[in-house]
């Protein structure tokens, strides 16, 4: 029973550590500018799924929409943004 | 130059009247009438008209019908199966997703989930997220489980480019399909490298040793352990996650753990599970079209001990090719492996494993027509199924 604790908390440690890891990589200084909205969306929006036009929601649509996207894939938000100005543009 | 720019704004502002609710609408409008062009005598008076125009229609969007973000979306499939000739089936699904967004920072999502196969109505997932920073957000609720790739982001039907999951990751397969409790979650950017976090706890697991089939292969017998969602009064918790890396864009490489202590389905405590799991998927416009290549592997096992441990996985590649924008583009390949193996103490012919080939026609972005041939190897048989799958999301 104790080495189930113990599995559960080494677990819980280095899943912890490892985010831990990722959010400081947040702090590091951005070596690029942020890319264009639209280069963002061809980037992010085909990887699981075929491409979904800009034309296909209106602009408060797409914010729901983004929103739904960004946290079903871990989208960082300003990509998240970037992506959202370029589709309630382009529709 | 600029008189005639602002006037462009004066048909926004009829627009948007006309789809304001009468009554404030018509408060709103009578407190501002068109502007008489005649009566600017400068620019600075012209633009401050405007200005106050431009206010108005910002208190107009406000109270536009429609300003509740509720929208549903989601996906249907009818689906025919040709088991080895020897059976056949028609399957309908319907499996429509709310989105309800009260504030900025709040989703709502649910998808309920219609299946003929499956004769019942289900909540597939049901879960309130709130977005506590950039890189932060809380859900709670009933959600898909994060644990690899598959079940959370390639399963809908008009994603998933063959009719039905791999064996590893089907409703009763080596992994959760959905877990109930509370997620914390987020993307983070460094420079061009993206980080993905996913970190869970949720009520235990139930498995069933499962002999009554299952894993996809219909009218075949199936792994055996399969998880059921249930309400869990005991103590402990399931607690898991996954992290991912995105070295460039296209390539993501995923690693998910749980730790969970299931019951079987008379209540029963089957002592501790370890589940992990590794994901790797390279999607990208190639030379001969758009690839996408996705592998998972899983492993699993009961108390620690090699006797009850279990393994599964699928390689997949599809290809949508492009010779020149022709209509080839309109179709897509995809080949498969996928396989769930014991690596002791059973004998290796019920280990299942299943080799499927299909083509695909993209009628619309979200709409596509699936053939399907698929060859399962399971108790020392072979057998072929032909399955036929128009999808759609919506
Ligand atoms: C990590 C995988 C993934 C990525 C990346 C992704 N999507 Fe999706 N998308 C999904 C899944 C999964 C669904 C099905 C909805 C569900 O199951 O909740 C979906 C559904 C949709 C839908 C249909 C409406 C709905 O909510 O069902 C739209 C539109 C959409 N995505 C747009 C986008 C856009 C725009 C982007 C880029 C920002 C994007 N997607 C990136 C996985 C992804």
């Amino acid at each position: 029973m104790r080495y189930s604790y113990l599995t559960r908390t080494v677990l819980v440690v280095a899943l912890t550590v490892t985010a831990g890891l990722a959010v400081s990589a947040c702090a590091s200084p951005r070596d690029e500018a942020p890319l264009a909205g639209a280069i963002l969306w061809q980037q992010t929006c085909q990887q699981c799924h075929e491409f979904r036009s800009p034309a296909d929601y209106d602009d408060q649509q797409w914010e729901t929409l983004v929103e739904h996207m960004r946290t079903r894939a871990n989208l960082p938000a300003e990509d998240a943004e970037a992506i959202l100005a370029f589709l309630q543009s382009g529709n | 130059m600029i008189m005639r720019l602002h006037a462009a704004r004066i048909p926004i502002l009829a627009a948007v009247l006309l789809a304001a609710p009468p009554l404030v609408a018509q408060e709103l409008a009578d407190e501002l009438q068109e502007p008489d062009m005649d009566q600017f005598v400068t620019v600075d008076e012209f633009d401050e008209t405007m200005d106050e125009i431009d206010q108005k229609i910002g208190q107009l969007e406000a109270v536009r019908p429609g300003s509740r973000d509720f929208m549903v979306t989601g996906y249907a499939t009818a689906t025919y199966a040709d088991l080895d000739g020897s059976a056949s089936d028609f399957i309908a699904g319907f499996n429509p997703i709310f989105l309800f967004r009260p504030a900025e920072d709040l989703l709502f999502e649910g998808e309920f989930e219609f299946n003929t196969s499956e004769g019942e109505l289900n909540v597939e997932y049901a879960q309130a997220l709130w977005s506590a920073n950039q890189w932060m957000t809380v859900g709670a609720g009933k959600f898909l489980s994060p644990l690899g790739q598959f079940t959370e982001r390639y399963h809908p039907a008009w994603i998933n480019p063959l009719p039905d999951a791999p064996l590893f990751a089907a409703h009763d397969g080596l992994v959760p399909t959905t877990l109930t409790g509370a997620q914390i979650r987020g993307g983070i950017r460094s420079g061009s490298t993206i980080w993905k976090y996913t970190v869970f706890v949720a009520n235990d697991t139930q498995l069933s040793e499962a002999d009554e089939g299952g894993g996809g292969t219909e009218g075949a017998e199936g792994p055996p352990v399969g998880y059921g969602t249930v309400s869990d009064l005991s103590q402990s918790k399931a607690f898991g996650g996954r992290v991912a890396v995105l070295p460039l864009p296209w390539l993501e490489v995923g690693f998910s753990a749980m730790s969970s202590s299931p019951n079987d389905t008379s209540g029963a405590a089957l002592g501790d599970l370890t589940l992990y799991g590794a994901d790797v998927s390279a999607h990208r416009e190639t030379a001969v079209g758009f690839v996408r290549a996705d592998a998972e592997f899983v492993t699993l096992s009961l108390d620690d001990t090699d006797t009850e441990r279990w393994n599964g996985g699928y390689l997949q590649c599809a290809l949508r090719p492009n010779f020149g924008g022709t209509q080839l583009s309109d179709f897509q390949g995809v080949v498969r492996y996928d396989w769930i193996a014991f690596p002791t103490g059973v004998p290796s012919d019920l280990e299942p494993s299943r080799w499927s080939f299909g083509v695909n026609y993209w009628i619309a972005e979200s709409t596509v027509c699936k053939l399907a041939v698929e060859r399962l190897d399971f108790e020392g048989e072979q057998s072929n199924s032909i399955l036929l799958q128009l999808a759609t999301g919506f």
